[in-house]
């Protein structure tokens, strides 16, 4: 028993400490770091460059095993070790905060407490129950499973295929029509998490679902920091994130891609908010990581990542009124051109894409009829009525009128603001014009969609009531 | 924010000066104003009814055995065996459903793995029994909205229990069932309850948490945001007599709501994990899935690993009754992992079977039969010669060999 809680320890310290010490030195380069971030986008690289090793572990024609993606893990944290001796990083500056109020501290120690009950529960929750929701074990794990057995990431292909295939070729298909085609690195961290145990059928296997949730909250707070958010402040927003029933339901019933897809998204544009901020290269390169970590989980995983490189390019542009009209007039000729003329191309080793007033095909991603279908209904209800996301949408709602009516705030949150709003435009489109509409009414999907708004949601709005804040007080100084 | 220790004790009591007014104008109003009640007023047959109040002790069994206790309450002892494990007691009565909207009912010793439902009888078509399912919100005496339920109408001549499930060695007792007139804060009790009931993980709940367990008289998100926002306009409409506002004021009052839901949600969660625990702790992994759903599935599985099939690495088509994926021919793909599972036909798919690949039928396929004196699986005049490996109630498992 002992010995099998050190492998499980090793297991989840080893990627984290490996991605942590290389943001440690990445964001060290500068004095603008904060340690919580560091361990928060250290898990998430930590865990993305794992399966980077066993996916360079296929391509080497080597068998997966624990001792050999410990190795490299270990090789890794050992070479950012060397880095960080060769060139250290700088002491970090500490942001002037006066020593927190009783009352302060209390309110703190208040919110930590009741993000330690739940995330105890939700820990005893997934160590005591066997696999249990039906997209994990139909689409996810079933990948990893087979890959444990052979030791190898044998194919998974479609029925065509697989119905082609001899026996001795080992290509496997799934439960879904299409799982055999969504990308990989979900299966790899469950591969991971069986190799660690050796074993494919154990619940510890799951652990890195509430490992991210904590790192992403751990980043969540680190970056607040950095944006020089009141200590109180930034911990009532990792308690609001944290403590969202939508986000602790996919820790606590794991083995669904999507909290992967939220939290990789919430870290990118965290990092892409502090390189707009201070246009220090880690912080740039961490956002970029991030894109790709996110099209590496999930197909609409491709779309949160073109949302971090599309924020990433809107950094670039300076804040000037005649560039922003211009911008808006070419987006709207060029969205006027695409609804009356249409566009139809098929382009070497991409494929086709349409766009077309009654169909869009998306190279990756699918071919989808476009017809307006009102999900209002559902929409409210479930973002309004049902206890999904507490009152984090009502709270939303009413900050991004503030943030809007405020172009002070506006300009201070570009980044975050742009992501919040191209994701829910892109929600809104793919449940009221496209088939998948079905899948909100149903509400299946749309509020697994919806979660990987919330860690930038809560940013955004502990962000902006930070800079209400300090406005006021500039304010109130300014009257004295 | 430097807010002194002072200043946060004022903007912490007029917040929760605000909140309580907010708290008591909005249930006021939602009690004055609720829609139910009205028509409570508008359909009943008396201008002042009875309750009707039955004690356990009275409840007759129809089905399983009780046990009536010192106090005249009635001790669930056994549930019947058969294609579910069932009691039902009940009691013979002549009343207006109309005049009876909210059911009060106090069983103690419940435990998720029994369902209860309050069962009835109309005078009208007294062949049918009408049910509403009794949700569980804990040992204390609860209120349920029976007049949302469209069955409950007309004149009722039988009132009961119908209990399933596995009582998991307890004794659940029933003290007593009272049927009520509306009475406002019978409303408000139903509300709590509804909020408070034990939800269950299901399939679902990874994809959509309602709070309740079925669409509420009131969403308890809707109740907390109105909470909130009433007291912020409160909030505001004091600042603006006073002459200041205090942004902290303005936090808390939005801050206590969430706090509130985020209770409510934790309540149930360790509710979830006490059931958990009842279920999983202390169990080795083959344990844990003999007492989670689909153990037959799961025993099956492991039977055909180890007996029926050969190492992982053969074709199998998994044949089911329906052509579309179904949960349990899914669920039979993921215990027989790490096999090479085909699963999306009803038939054999004859243009695509090679020589040596397996065949599971899982249950009974309408027109699939096996003719063992030609060696055939048949179906609608088509035939593939094949091996039957094994059968059972549950599934049956073929190899096919080749054509001839």
């Amino acid at each position: 028993m002992t010995d099998s809680w050190i492998v499980v320890v090793i297991g989840l310290v080893l990627p984290w400490l490996t991605g942590s010490a290389w943001t440690y030195w990445l964001t060290s380069q500068s004095s603008n770091w904060h340690p919580a971030a560091v361990l928060g986008h250290g898990y998430l690289l930590g865990i993305f460059t794992t399966t980077v090793i066993m996916r360079v572990f296929q391509l080497a024609g080597l068998q997966q095993s624990f001792l050999g993606t410990s190795l490299c893990l270990t090789a890794l944290a050992a070479a950012a070790a060397l880095m960080i001796y060769l060139k250290p990083g700088q002491s970090r500056i500490k942001h002037a905060e006066p020593r927190l109020p009783e009352w302060q501290q209390a309110a703190i120690f208040l919110l930590l407490a009741m993000i330690a009950v739940r995330y105890l529960t939700i820990f005893q929750e997934l160590a005591l129950r066997p696999l249990f929701p039906w997209d994990a074990w139909m689409n996810w794990a079933p990948k990893a499973v087979v890959w444990f057995h052979y030791n190898e990431l044998v194919p998974f292909a479609s029925q065509k295929v697989w119905l082609a295939a001899p026996a001795e070729a080992h290509t496997y298909i799934e439960g879904a029509k299409n799982a055999w085609k969504y990308p990989i690195t979900v299966p790899l961290v469950q591969l991971w998490g069986m190799l660690v145990l050796n074993s494919s059928d154990n619940s510890m296997i799951y652990l890195p679902w509430i490992c991210i949730a904590l790192a992403s909250g751990s980043a969540l707070y680190g970056h607040l920091k950095l944006a020089s958010v009141h200590s109180l402040l930034a911990i009532a927003a990792v308690y609001t994130y944290l403590n969202i029933p939508f986000i602790n339901v996919h820790s606590a019933l794991a083995g669904y891609a999507d909290l992967w897809v939220t939290v990789a998204f919430g870290a990118g544009i965290f990092a892409l908010a502090e390189w707009a901020r201070n246009r220090q290269w880690p912080y740039l390169l961490l956002a970029l990581i991030m894109a790709i970590f996110c099209s590496q989980l999930k197909i609409p995983g491709l779309i949160m990542g073109a949302i971090v490189i599309a924020a990433f390019l809107l950094t670039l542009f300076p804040l000037r009124k005649r560039l922003w009209l211009a911008l808006f007039i070419a987006a709207s000729l060029g969205l006027l051109s695409l609804y009356f003329v249409g566009i139809n191309a098929t382009l070497p080793y991409v494929g086709e894409i349409t766009v077309s007033r009654s169909a869009i095909v998306v190279p990756y991603i699918g071919a989808f009829d476009v017809a307006y279908h009102d999900v209002t209904d559902a929409v409210i209800e479930t973002m309004f009525l049902m206890i999904n996301w507490n009152l984090l949408w009502y709270i939303f709602l009413a900050s991004t009128l503030a943030i809007v009516l405020t172009p002070e705030v506006l300009k201070n949150h570009r980044p975050e603001f742009f992501a919040l709003v191209t994701t829910l435009g892109f929600l809104y489109f793919v449940y009221y014009f496209t088939e998948r509409f079905m899948f909100a009414e149903d509400f299946t999907q749309i509020n697994r969609a919806l979660m990987y708004s919330t860690p930038v949601a809560v940013f955004l709005m502990a962000g902006a009531l930070n800079t209400f804040l300090k406005l006021r007080q500039t304010q109130n100084h300014s009257l004295s | 924010m430097t807010i002194s220790n002072q200043e946060l004790s004022h903007s912490l009591s007029l917040s929760l000066q605000m909140l309580i007014f907010s708290a008591l104008i909005l249930g006021t109003g939602f009690l004055i104003l609720s829609p139910d009640l009205a028509s409570h007023k508008e359909t009943a047959t008396r201008a002042d009814p009875r309750p009707w109040e039955v004690s356990g002790g009275d409840l007759t069994p129809r089905l399983g055995s009780g046990k009536t206790t010192e106090k005249d309450y009635l001790s669930i002892t056994r549930l019947d065996h058969g294609t579910d494990d069932r009691a039902i007691f009940t009691r013979r009565t002549n009343l207006k459903a109309a005049d009876l909207p909210f059911l009060e009912y106090k069983i103690t010793g419940r435990n998720p793995g029994t369902t209860f439902y309050l069962i009835w009888r109309r005078q009208e078509n007294p062949q049918e029994v009408f049910n509403s399912r009794i949700d569980w919100a804990g040992d204390h005496a609860s209120v349920s909205h029976l007049a949302n339920n469209p069955d409950w109408q007309g004149t009722i001549t039988e009132v009961g229990l119908d209990v399933y499930g596995d009582l998991r060695q307890q004794t659940p007792i029933i003290e007593y069932l009272s049927l009520k007139p509306s009475q406002p804060s019978l409303m408000a009790r139903a509300v709590w309850d509804e909020w408070t009931v034990f939800r269950n993980w299901t399939q679902r709940s990874a994809h959509h948490l309602r709070g309740t367990l079925k669409p509420p008289i009131l969403s308890p998100t809707m109740a907390a945001a109105a909470w909130a926002g009433l007291a912020l306009l409160l909030l505001f409409f004091v600042a603006r007599i006073k002459g200041q506002s205090s942004l902290t004021s303005y936090i808390i009052a939005v801050a206590i709501p969430w706090i509130a839901l985020d209770l409510l949600w934790q309540s149930n969660l360790s509710k979830q994990l006490k059931e958990t625990k009842y279920l999983f702790a202390d169990k080795t992994q083959h344990e844990k899935h003999m007492a989670s759903w689909e153990p037959d599935l799961y025993q099956y599985a492991n039977h055909l690993k180890s007996k029926v099939l050969p190492e992982p690495g053969a074709k199998i088509f998994l044949l089911d009754n329906e052509p579309h994926r179904t949960y349990r021919r899914l669920r039979l793909q993921y215990f027989l992992l790490p096999h090479n599972i085909f699963n999306f036909d009803k038939y054999p798919r004859t243009s695509s079977i090679k020589p040596g690949d397996y065949l599971i039928a899982l249950g009974e396929i309408e027109g699939l039969q096996f003719n063992s004196n030609a060696g055939t699986l048949n179906w609608h005049g088509r035939a593939l010669p094949a091996r039957l490996l094994e059968e059972s109630t549950l599934a049956s498992v073929y190899q096919y060999e080749g054509r001839p």
